[in-house]
């Protein structure tokens, strides 16, 4: 523990600078809007998920009311948007309570004043309020170092992630229970802290090693660490009396070192099946999904995918080895399929961010026990994953998708910065943008059958030197990679026990990959982005959206059969329901399988992919660049705040 | 960043040995397992379907089982091999259909009791030395709950926290204090000791100067702010992350560390002070899970510690037995801050830890009590045995010089007398186990007295309200445990002759030559002393009667592997029903008592 991470010894008066918060601080005001901001979310997605169901609210249009029992209602303005999403305007909110009406600021006690109706066993909620004031700590962390849209938008990929404002539909988004607060002081992306890996040595017949053709251990330990280290590391191993070469080597985060690795394993420690080998020279960085660390020493070295046994959003974030296993033989396949397709490898020139290499270090005793909860399962292990510069051409920008969420300290997006730099019309760019999105995704789950979950995290977006997107990377195959349930021809080249150990599932779910990770779970939140920042209604979003799906749909009529079984253009589709499937699932993380059923949906949203018709159609809109008539000044962000 | 020294497979392969046999041992007691002869002296246990257990040993007073560590081979179909607490539990999972996600945490939980178990083999000392520490330095020498299987798991610690806060780490420890506003926390203290009162004992001048002044440079009233002190743990892992409203708004101030150093007990939450041994031991909440629950301290128990105190006290002091015979020592619970969550005070029925998040206890040290020449030990330490093998106990007799019956005698006429007549004349229930019972000893390492501790947490009143509760106040009867003729008699049967005289018998018979029959013949000697010197209330002997042919049993190892022994439960004492055999009682004389 650190003075630096330890305000109880940073008030010793050797660090006289260091003073308390207290009642009007910054830190006070920085907190509370934190809450409020997170209080309107919360009203947002708890109403989208009907979770809450609020009423018209008085003679004002755009006033919502939310009737609680005991005589408490919170009463806010709301715009309604796509899906029926809920843009709640955090300073409308008001709370009133023993006949008194207020501002609410708090989400805990909104959490409370609607728990009846929420009808949560107390123990989930009492785990909510843990998860609910984490997640207000660390948006109040974000807020004090938040930096305006332009500075946002001159980061590299790396410095923007401690930027990044979470997952946009989930109400729980940085929980991170495990963490301390020392933990989130030195571990979280928005904390912007380096972290240095532990390396240990793992007996080969402990642990499994899996690659793609061509690398091997040696080769990778020998891009990952310098001659000097590996040299100084297979000397801790001699002198604990075993050979270097019989043992795999591993990063394991810091966290997970002293929380479980070096708890757990301590009878492998004791009779040298395990060896710690020692800190990386190399400094990294958590990204967004905290667990995928970054090297900034050598940006050119692998990223590294590592357990961390903390539970975050939905899940405890350990590797499970089914997963961990699979990735590099995912990565041999599905780069196979892009080197050998012209389209994804000459139109699209999609960026498939191999993993490369993993090893999987079973836990001798758990490995015993199929049925635990599946986070004893997920204890040690690590993924190698090329870092995108390496795919980068000169020139070439690489943001994730979930920048363009993203709202500066000055109130501006992000994305209106960017769209400015390029020079184009904001409905251009968003052309370029979705050009660059949707063909190779449809492609690979047309043509191939696979799916991924292309959330805002794991879709890298690239842009050329104008800061027009121009294609996309796309990551974490070992993860989330599924496939359908009958084989397709198109799987013949993945090895038959990889393609039993990925899930599968029907066609109208894979199709969930675009609807609801990219259209419900991205673009619903973009188009609100959109219209106030870019002033394109979301109507014409839609539009736009349609475009690049026709032209696919036009380019390969032969996969019309395929277009069918996903149904992409449905009138409507499930809603996939994460906030209930969090909450509800608090008290289920015993499972043994950590993902034992498909999402949780409730009932369905209407497609707007569906609504906004095919584009040769839109007669009044016609889709051609130039034809739209822009709104005045619409496309001028520099004019919108 | 290295291997612990003490992880080597030497000592790895010691601890699990012993861990082993300690798992056979007390499942047999518990009635889990049931030990069949095979030989003269060897036994035997089905623990899964073609899984046994072989071992030498014997059975013992209580349905107790002595097994010895070395013997104890696994055999199945595929042939025998040494035992290993691992698979023993995986056994006892395949063998009893344990809850997987039990199993999982006991996995962690026997993991991190054999490290600290081979850190206290690595760093132990023969018992000649251990006798000669005083009571803190002692308390990090102890290998923890003698009947618990899993007794060091700490739920909770990472590797560097065992490290930084563990008692066998021996660690000395600043404690780092937070002032909390009154709108939150409260004060509680025995008459005359109010909180400035408290604060000027506790802190220096200089300290409380300092304190005040970071109060005023944050632009607050000192006068609104109540002081306490805060685990590093706690703060780092409950307080910030559960009271970080509360931090942002200020209604809670850090302060810093006090210059006072400190080391833990047995119980790891509470510290002993090093530097001024004459200031009070504080108990901090501590949400780690070890042995049967969650360590932190409910707000309602905080509140109530001064008033059981006074009470307690006031009973002694007006009782010529308790104050001049057994001249009794109670350390109080003299002052406590309870500072409550926001909040979780409006989710009563939330898992109990999240009601027990900050506070503190400040306790009388024992060593204040103590006569010039008298020293004070926990009653654990008497189980203590080194890694030579030798018992302290027997190191003990050995310097007092008596023969070991008399020493005995001597320890039974210290330890008994209190605890029954707490019982019998008062109908109060203590919780004298090993850590909690501190005896004191004279100059030549006579027992003589004892000293019992944590009332707030473990006393125990009947149902119905004796005469003798009349003067309880009402704080304390809001919250002190109330329970049944058998379990107030449990403050004996399970704390003491269950858990602690039924692994000091095997002991005296080993390495004192007292055999089993006379050890418990002594201890019976003082009940019957004490019943003829207290015949009244004749009906409290009949209903709490420590003579009885048999005892229920109890079993805190089943219980913690049935499902949901892990503790979402809003009670944290909530009854678990274990169905067993009573036991019979050694202390029981078929031809004489009734």
């Amino acid at each position: 523990m650190s003075s630096a991470t330890d305000p109880l010894t940073a008030a010793r008066p050797a660090d006289a600078g260091t003073r308390p918060a207290a009642a009007g601080s910054a830190e006070s005001a920085t907190y509370t809007a934190a809450g409020r901001a997170l209080l309107a979310r919360a009203i947002a997605e708890l109403c989208y998920e009907e979770m809450l169901v609020p009423e018209p609210g008085g003679d004002l249009p755009g006033r919502w009311r939310i009737r609680l029992p005991h005589q408490v209602e919170y009463t806010f303005h709301a715009r309604r948007g796509g899906f029926g999403a809920w843009r709640v305007d955090p300073a409308s909110i008001r709370r009133r309570a023993d006949g008194r009406t207020a501002p609410a600021t708090d989400p805990t006690r909104f959490v409370l004043d609607a728990r009846e109706v929420l009808g949560l066993p107390t123990p989930a909620l009492a785990e909510l309020v843990r998860d609910l004031i984490a997640t207000q700590v660390a948006d109040a962390r974000l807020r004090a170092t938040a930096l305006p849209a332009a500075t946002l938008a001159d980061l590299g990929h790396e410095e923007l992630e401690a930027h990044q404002t979470g997952h946009p539909c989930l109400l729980l988004n940085k929980g991170r229970l495990g963490f301390s607060a020392a933990d989130a002081d030195r571990y979280t992306p928005e904390a912007a802290g380096d972290v240095r890996p532990v390396w240990i040595a793992v007996a080969g017949h402990a642990a499994r090693f899996t690659a793609v053709p061509g690398m091997d251990a040696s080769t990778l330990l020998a891009g990952e660490l310098d001659a000097a280290t590996r040299a100084g590391f297979a000397a801790r191993i001699t002198a604990r009396g075993g050979d270097p070469d019989s043992y795999f080597w591993l990063p394991v985060h810091p966290f997970q070192f002293d929380e479980v690795v070096r708890p757990l394993y301590a009878g492998q420690f004791a009779d040298g099946t395990m060896v710690v080998l020692g800190e990386s020279p190399d400094r990294y960085r958590p990204m967004q999904s905290i667990r995928t660390l970054t090297n900034v020493d050598r940006p050119e070295r692998h990223n590294v995918k590592l357990p961390l046994m903390i539970r975050n959003t939905l899940v405890w974030r350990g590797l499970s080895a089914a997963q961990t296993g699979c990735a590099p033989v995912l990565t041999t396949w599905l780069c196979g399929l892009r080197d050998t397709d012209p389209f994804l490898r000459d139109e699209c020139r999609v960026v498939l961010l191999g993993e490369v290499a993993s090893v999987t270090v079973p836990h001798p005793v758990y490995a015993e026990l199929p049925d635990a909860p599946y986070r004893w399962h997920e204890l040690l292990g690590a993924i190698w994953r090329e870092p995108v510069h390496r795919h980068l051409a000169p020139g070439e920008r690489a943001r994730t998708m979930a920048t363009l969420l993203l709202e500066g300290a000055d109130g501006r997006a992000v994305i209106a910065e960017l769209v400015a730099r390029s020079g184009l019309t904001a409905r251009d760019w968003l052309r370029a943008y979705l050009r660059a999105l949707l063909p190779p995704l449809l492609h690979l789950l047309y043509r191939y059958g696979a799916s991924f979950t292309p959330h805002g995290e794991n879709v890298v977006l690239i842009s050329d030197a104008a800061e027009v997107p121009t294609r996309i990377a796309v990551k974490d195959f070992g993860a989330d990679v599924e496939l359908l349930p009958f084989d397709l021809p198109e799987y013949a080249d993945l090895p038959a026990d990889t393609r039993d150990r990925l899930h599968r599932w029907p066609a109208q779910d894979l199709a969930h990959s675009i609807l609801s990770a990219i259209c419900a779970g991205h673009f619903r939140f973009l188009t609100d982005i959109v219209e106030r920042h870019l002033g394109v209604p979301e109507a014409d979003f839609w539009r736009l959206v349609r475009e690049p799906v026709d032209a696919y749909h036009g380019r390969f009529p032969e996969l019309a059969e395929r277009f069918g079984w996903f149904d992409l253009l449905a009138p409507e589709f499930g809603r996939v329901a994460l906030n209930r499937e969090q909450l509800f699932g608090i008290g289920f993380h015993d499972r043994a399988d950590r993902d034992a059923e498909f999402d949780v949906m409730h009932g369905t949203v209407a497609n707007p992919l569906h609504a906004a018709g095919p584009v040769g159609v839109i007669q009044p809109r016609p889709a051609a660049d130039g034809l739209v008539q822009p709104r005045p000044a619409a496309d001028d962000p520099a004019r919108e705040r | 960043m290295r291997t612990p020294p003490e992880l080597t497979p030497q000592h790895w392969q010691r601890a699990s040995a012993t861990l082993a046999a300690k798992m056979i041992a007390e499942l047999a007691f518990e009635q889990a397992l049931t030990p069949e002869p095979v030989e003269p002296g060897t036994y035997q246990v089905t623990v899964a379907p073609q899984v046994t257990y072989r071992f030498t040993g014997r059975p013992l007073a209580l349905g107790s089982w002595r097994v010895d560590p070395g013997s104890l081979t696994r055999c199945t179909a595929d042939g025998t091999g040494p035992a290993d607490p691992y698979r023993l539990l995986l056994d006892l999972h395949a063998g009893h259909r344990l809850d997987p996600a039990v199993t999982a945490l006991t996995v962690g939980e026997l993991t991190a009791t054999l490290t600290a178990d081979a850190h206290l083999l690595a760093t132990g000392r023969p018992v000649a030395e251990l006798a000669d520490l005083p009571h803190l330095e002692l308390e990090g020498h102890q290998g923890g709950h003698p009947w618990l299987i899993a007794n060091k798991g700490r739920v909770g610690f990472s590797d560097p926290d065992r490290a930084a806060y563990a008692p066998e780490a021996r660690p000395t420890m600043r404690l780092c204090w937070l002032a909390a506003h009154r709108s939150l926390a409260t004060y509680h203290g025995v008459a005359g000791l109010d909180a400035d009162a408290l604060v000027a004992r506790e802190l220096d001048a200089a300290t409380v100067t300092r304190f005040t002044g970071l109060l005023t440079a944050a632009g607050v009233d000192p006068a609104d702010y109540v002081w306490l002190p805060v685990h590093r743990w706690q703060w780092d892992e409950v307080v910030v992350p559960l009271y970080a409203g509360q931090l942002a708004t200020g209604l809670l101030v850090p302060l810093g560390e006090a210059p006072d150093r400190y080391r833990p007990q047995q119980s790891i939450r509470t510290f002993g002070n090093l530097d001024h041994p004459d200031r009070f031991d504080v108990k901090l909440p501590l949400s780690i899970l070890n042995t049967m629950v969650y360590r932190g301290i409910p707000d309602e128990l905080v509140r109530a510690a001064p008033p059981t105190t006074t009470w307690l006290h006031a009973l002694r002091d007006a009782d010529p037995f308790l104050r001049d015979e057994c001249r009794l020592i109670l350390p109080g619970e003299v002052a406590a801050v309870s500072v409550r969550h926001p909040v979780y005070t409006e989710l009563p029925h939330a898992p109990y830890r999240y009601r027990q998040l900050l506070g503190a206890i400040w306790r009388q040290p024992v060593a204040a009590a103590l006569a010039p020449g008298e020293r004070a030990r926990t009653l654990a330490a008497l189980l203590h045995v080194d890694p030579a093998g030798r018992a302290f106990v027997a190191e003990l007799v050995a310097r007092s010089g008596l023969s070991a019956q008399r020493w005995l005698a001597a320890l039974f006429a210290a330890v008994l007398p209190p605890l029954l007549h707490l019982l019998y004349q008062y109908g109060i229930g203590t919780n004298p186990h090993g850590e909690n019972a501190t005896v004191v000893y004279d100059h030549t390492d006579v027992p003589v007295r004892l000293a019992v501790k944590d009332f707030v947490d473990d006393l125990k009143l009947l149902h119905d309200d004796l005469p003798e509760y009349a003067g309880l106040p009402d704080q304390a009867r809001a919250v002190l445990i109330r329970c049944d003729d058998d379990e107030l008699r449990g403050s004996v049967v399970k704390s003491l002759l269950f858990g602690h005289f039924r692994h000091l018998a095997p002991l005296a018979a080993e390495q004192l030559d007292v055999p089993e029959e006379q050890f418990w013949a002594l201890v019976r000697e003082q009940v019957l002393g004490y019943r003829s010197r207290f015949p009244e209330p004749a009906d409290r002997h009949r209903r709490f009667d420590l003579l009885a042919p048999t005892f229920p049993l109890v079993c805190l190892n089943r219980e913690r592997l049935l499902p949901g022994g892990y503790h979402d439960r809003a009670e944290r004492d909530a009854h678990f029903d274990v169905p067993a055999a009573p036991v019979v009682n050694p202390l029981h004389d078929p031809a004489v008592d009734r």
